[in-house]
């Protein structure tokens, strides 16, 4: 039986297609208007976040408030950080997260940069170097926590070398990535014409190397914040990252969780100005992949 | 005024074993004043290894060159370089691009020489755009520009047509004709396409199969200005062709 309906079906195929065809065109339009809306990202990500609240609303209402919160809870606890009726003002925290971050990641960044394009000009000193470079890279740096605060104590400067030495690895590394990439065939157009060192290395490397370095800077920023949360939590009395601590002590699950919300969107706005930055700055990267 | 005197070269291919590749056994020729050589040969025959050596990018293990009595050691002023791959800075401007290479002018004798330069190559209007922004034919006129610009005593083009659409090609080839009368440049163009070299030059070298050897230097006579002719059409080119052809069918 059902090897001659297998059969058979190839046969009759063709002729209802044939017969159908005027008559499911239309059809086949309205189908595809309506499904047009159901795959709208913007409607499947909305559809999406209602079903998550909704699971979260219904598995935080049943269980301990101390451990997990709901989202009603969490807009509240929001409610209370943002109106500073709580014990600590967010704005004021958040205030000093971003200067404790910002300070550790321009001196990162200067450092960085300056010392990747030292290892990618110097063999020698990438020789020398490249092997602590690699090590400090692939050591957690929250083990070197106890080390900062034998040396700084608590406070400020720890938390600023903290942020440095977790931003400044992937600099280092994409800058000097950047500065030995640079392709053979516009070193070899600079030497033919007998550029100068300083004008080669201005005009040559530095700028064949921006992408990279924008990269580094990006992949920095995203480092600097984890460290600069890292460093609150450990070493000092304010902060954001401070704050986590502090909720997380008094399980206040609501206002913990607020904050964190705050982290997330933090993180990002900084992830994306930078990538902003980048497409401003690298508008020439297609073109110099396609002329190498 | 460039003699070439039994020049060798041999790359390295293994280190530790010292195994070498020969690529160029005792290339010699002279280029007179003026003249426009034409190198063919098939292709990995080290054509583009002879110019880059000529061009003091790569250096020689045997031979002399030789450029108005003075030995070639290394890049020179002397020499303009028109590259297969255009070379341009993707961050500079058409302008910028010209005036990277001139930095030993003052700036108003910059700014003529790049005017004078660019709108030889028929590219003023397009001094500010990025190269992004042009085609591959502009994009080498833009690299001729910047190679005549200096000045040189000698134009080296390393297969300039190369990466240009063939319409293009043909109209651009026609240009260079002009700049080569206008400018009574001495030029080696390398290519690997036959028409191309018999349009060009006044005299052409076939180099074998590698290790490159110099299996001839073939007279092109011509009329010129070539592009008032259809030299093309003409029964010398076809034989030159043919001839071109017979060696290049040799040299496999």
């Amino acid at each position: 039986m059902k090897v001659e309906d297998s059969e058979s079906r190839p046969e009759k195929k063709p002729e209802q297609l044939a017969s159908a065809l005027p008559e499911t065109l239309p059809a086949v339009t309205r189908a595809h208007g309506a499904r047009s809306i159901l795959e709208n990202k913007w409607f499947i990500r909305i559809v999406a976040f209602v079903i998550i609240m909704g699971i979260w609303q219904i598995v935080g209402s049943s269980t301990n408030p101390l451990f997990f919160s709901t989202p009603v809870g969490v807009i509240k606890g929001f409610g209370t950080l943002l109106s500073g009726q709580g014990n600590y003002s967010l704005l004021d925290a958040t205030i000093v997260t971003l200067e404790d971050m910002l300070a550790g990641f321009v001196i990162a960044a200067v450092v960085g940069v300056a010392f990747g394009i030292a290892l990618g000009v110097s063999r020698k000193l990438d020789v020398a170097l490249n092997p602590y470079v690699n090590a400090l890279y692939v050591t957690p740096r929250i083990a070197l926590i106890p080390l900062i605060i034998i040396w700084f104590g608590i406070g400020f400067t720890a938390i600023v070398f903290t942020v440095f030495l977790t931003a400044v690895f992937p600099m280092i590394i994409n800058t000097q990535a950047g500065v030995k990439n640079v392709s053979r065939s516009l070193l070899d157009t600079a030497n033919v014409f007998m550029v100068g060192p300083v004008r080669r290395f201005r005009s040559v490397i530095i700028p064949a190397a921006t992408p990279f370095i924008m990269a580094g800077l990006r992949l920095g920023v995203a480092e600097a914040f984890i460290g600069v949360i890292v460093a609150e939590m450990v070493l000092s009395l304010t902060g954001l990252g401070y704050m986590i601590t502090a909720f997380g002590q008094y399980y206040d699950t609501p206002q913990l969780i607020g904050t964190i919300l705050v982290l997330m969107i933090i993180g990002a706005a900084l992830t994306s100005f930078v990538q902003f930055l980048e497409s401003k700055i690298s508008y020439w990267k297609q073109t110099e992949r396609a002329f190498r | 005024m460039i003699d070439l005197d039994r020049v060798s070269k041999d790359f390295v291919v293994h280190q530790k074993e010292a195994r070498q590749l020969a690529v160029l056994r005792d290339i010699s020729f002279k280029v007179n004043e003026g003249e426009v050589y034409a190198v063919i040969g098939p292709s990995g025959c080290g054509k583009t290894t002879l110019l880059r050596i000529i061009a003091g990018l790569e250096e020689k293990d045997r031979g002399s060159i030789r450029i108005n009595n003075d030995e070639v050691i290394g890049p020179g002023r002397d020499r303009g370089l028109v590259f297969q791959t255009f070379n341009l800075f993707p961050w500079m401007t058409v302008r910028q691009n010209v005036e990277f290479v001139l930095y030993d002018l003052t700036s108003d004798e910059r700014d003529a020489r790049v005017k004078r330069y660019i709108d030889l190559v028929g590219l003023s209007g397009f001094e500010d755009y990025h190269p992004h922004q042009l085609s591959g034919g502009m994009l080498q006129r833009v690299g001729i520009a910047r190679a005549l610009s200096i000045e040189p005593n000698v134009l080296l083009l390393d297969e300039p047509l190369a990466n240009v659409d063939s319409q293009t090609a043909e109209l651009l080839l026609d240009e260079l004709l002009k700049i080569f009368e206008k400018t009574r440049k001495t030029a080696i163009y390398v290519t690997h396409n036959m028409d191309e070299a018999i349009y060009v030059a006044d005299k052409i070298i076939v180099l074998s199969q590698r290790p490159g050897t110099v299996m001839d230097v073939i007279d092109v006579n011509l009329p010129k200005p070539r592009w008032q002719y259809d030299v093309r059409g003409l029964p010398e080119f076809a034989a030159l062709r043919s001839k071109l052809r017979r060696f290049l069918g040799l040299a496999k």
